[in-house]
């Protein structure tokens, strides 16, 4: 459960803020973007804070770019992963996967929707074999989950959650 | 004041604690789950709530999970939340030397000392701080707003420029939608998902929950063992202990408090100073780092008074002390109250009976953190990953959705949490973010109606820099952004002091 990485060795790297500079040129460009939109508002009220903070961004991220190229590298410690190397493969899935949820939702329903990516994530973030008698408790435990979660919110919280456009056309 | 007791005290309000006590310490003791995450994910339950009860059950959540946890840090050497990390350093090797037990009713002792501490000085500071601030007006919120904002990104780690990025980015997330004071629509790009503007708590949940859940979804979940056995709770001879160390406890709850003031440092930094602060002062430092009572007490102490004076510039100013208040802020935005100065008047009966409803709480964690403890601890961390991922995933879907019952703000909390992890991976904290999109409206509207009657008076340059508060506030805001450059000094005069000695 813990999320720390273990590491076998350290080595020394000389390192340029190359992340940095990369966030620092995207706030540019959002920057850039939303300046260009507030040139279209005509009422100053809506406009004047919004320049003043877009003008703030723009200057630090300037600021952090030329700061970040002119030093020279920084001596660091990298840690190299060991066994326990996190995956980035899984990262990218768990968050694809609960976007394509959250498409899905107005579609196919809070509780469809719900329960695939619960099981999706399970998949997701089991890291052993699984042995039939786990598979069976496991989803067991998701769908009580799920319905247990969606009986609180739709009938004791009163939220309305999404039935989903294709079961209300059937 | 005893209405708000008795009010405090209805069984609703008292199961709503003690639920919220046990919520927030089984969430916190599990490793790579945070404080802020715990009353992120429960928030949306408390929605459909009386107001009082809700902020009694947020604060329980709170206080429970900072206690969870010293869990994970005395028995696994893994801080079960960042404000645990000093726990580890005496905690540990306590466990190791077969007094694990003892550490942990050590802990829940201190942990409830600090909590009171903190809600002590919230009920005496709270009250007169907001008389003071009654007297603000527009341009001091917005330098208020600019303060909290250059003291977060002082404070938070990375570079100050990078802390001043992440709250002008805040600041912008916070205007998109409808604009404050005109109401025009901004920076929406066409999109019918942004029209809305970005809901701050589901943005919360996101911008907390999605880099934890990123980051647990990486790795294996390692085999975690319990170090040393445990015999049993060992209370008197805690109380003993904890008796004998009254001026440690009662140090570090103060510096707790007070470090919770700030707005942006939580209870790692105030775990931390506290730390050294005990060492320091005690007679044989040398104990420190090898099992010393002192090191958890410090640490639990302090970590948990900054649950109460977090709330002290939350409740006054709309301001949050710490991460997890920023979230119990934008709850109570749901709940349609203005928070600020005025609410200590006009909501007296809800602010009183939440900060007794705190006491309570802190009051029940003694018993129901010792239990826990003892029976069910071993239980809480054997939850495989495979479950407790898809769990909080879902939580996070469900709560980011049920706020407006908007599709639009879910997708909005995945998009800033993917963004959040990318940023914070190059050093960009999430905190200047969230103090930003919070503070934005507050900046804005201060800005907006400053300027107006500055141009209507003719008089702009006046009415931003010509009143004493703000000329007060300008300074600290001074203060805030050069205190990472005066701390560097000093310690590097310090190196140079050790070096030549």
């Amino acid at each position: 459960m813990s999320t720390s990485v273990s590491s076998e060795k350290v080595k020394l790297t000389t390192k340029r803020d190359i992340g940095g500079i990369v966030c620092a040129a995207l706030f540019i460009l959002i920057g850039a973007a939303c300046f260009y939109e507030t040139t279209q508002m005509t009422d100053p009220d809506s406009y004047v804070f919004p320049r003043m903070v877009i003008s703030g961004l723009m200057i630090l991220s300037f600021i952090l770019i030329v700061t970040s190229l002119s030093k020279p590298g920084t001596a660091e410690t990298e840690e190299i992963p060991g066994k326990n190397r996190p995956s980035t493969p899984r990262r990218v899935l768990l968050v694809a996967t609960l976007l394509g949820v959250t498409l899905l939702m107005p579609i196919i329903g809070f509780v469809l929707s719900g329960l695939g990516a619960f099981i999706a994530l399970m998949l997701l973030a089991q890291y052993e074999p699984w042995n039939k008698t786990k598979m069976a408790l496991y989803i067991i435990v998701s769908v009580a989950i799920v319905g247990g979660f969606y009986g609180a919110f739709s009938y004791l919280l009163h939220v309305p959650l999404p039935e989903g456009v294709l079961f209300q056309s059937l | 004041m005893l209405e708000y007791l008795f009010d405090a005290l209805t069984p609703l309000n008292l199961l709503l604690a003690l639920a919220g006590v046990v919520a927030g310490t089984v969430i916190g003791s599990l490793p790579g789950l945070t404080a802020t995450m715990a009353v992120a994910v429960l928030v949306p339950i408390t929605f459909t709530m009386p107001v009082t009860s809700a902020l009694i059950m947020l604060g329980a959540i709170y206080t429970g999970a900072i206690y969870g946890g010293a869990y994970a840090a005395i028995l696994l050497n893994t801080p079960g939340t960042p404000s645990a990390i000093a726990t580890t350093f005496d905690g540990y090797p306590m466990a190791k030397r077969g007094d694990g037990d003892l550490a942990i009713t050590l802990a829940c002792i201190a942990s409830v000392v600090g909590g009171l501490v903190g809600a002590f000085f919230l009920l005496v500071l709270a009250p007169p701080l907001a008389k003071v601030a009654l007297a603000f007006g527009p341009s001091e919120y917005f330098w208020l707003a600019l303060f909290g904002l250059t003291l977060i990104a002082a404070l938070s780690t990375g570079n100050l420029i990078k802390g001043l990025m992440g709250g002008c980015f805040g600041l912008l997330l916070a205007s998109v939608g409808s604009a404050a004071v005109s109401g025009d629509i901004r920076f929406t790009f066409g999109s019918t998902t942004m029209i809305g503007g970005i809901e701050t708590v589901s943005a919360l949940i996101g911008l907390y929950c999605i880099p934890v859940l990123i980051d647990l979804v990486a790795v294996s979940g390692q085999h975690l063992t319990i170090t040393g056995e445990q015999r049993g709770y060992r209370l008197k001879e805690a109380l003993a202990i904890s008796w004998k160390s009254k001026f440690n406890l009662a140090r570090s709850s103060v510096i707790g408090t007070f470090v919770g003031i700030l707005p942006g440092a939580g209870g790692s930094i105030a775990g931390l100073v506290a730390y050294n602060e005990a060492r320091r002062a005690a007679r044989d430092s040398s104990k420190f780092g090898h099992g010393a009572p002192e090191g958890v007490q410090a640490t639990e102490s302090a970590n948990n008074a900054t649950v109460g004076g977090g709330f002290v510039p939350t409740l006054v100013l709309g301001i949050p002390g710490t991460p997890p208040d920023a979230v119990i802020l934008g709850a109570l935005l749901v709940h349609g109250l203005r928070i600020g100065p005025d609410m200590f008047n006009s909501e007296g009966s809800i602010v009183y009976t939440f900060i007794f409803g705190l006491i309570i709480a802190t009051l029940l964690m003694l018993p129901a953190g010792l239990i826990i403890g003892r029976y069910a601890y071993k239980s809480i961390i054997t939850v495989p990953k495979a479950l407790l991922v898809p769990t909080v995933a879902f939580m996070t879907l469900i709560g980011a959705y049920s706020i407006r019952n908007s599709v639009s703000d879910v997708f909005i909390m995945l998009v800033l949490g993917g963004l959040s992890w990318i940023l914070n991976r190059f050093g960009f904290s999430p905190s200047p973010i969230v103090l930003g999109l919070i503070l934005g409206s507050i900046a804005e509207e201060g800005f907006v109606q400053s300027w107006t009657i500055g141009a209507a008076t003719e008089n702009l340059f006046g009415t931003f820099f010509g009143r004493p508060i703000s000329m007060t506030i300008i300074a600290m805001i001074a203060m805030g952004m050069f205190y990472p450059l005066i701390s560097k000094r000093i310690q590097l005069k310090r190196l140079q002091k050790e070096t030549m000695e």
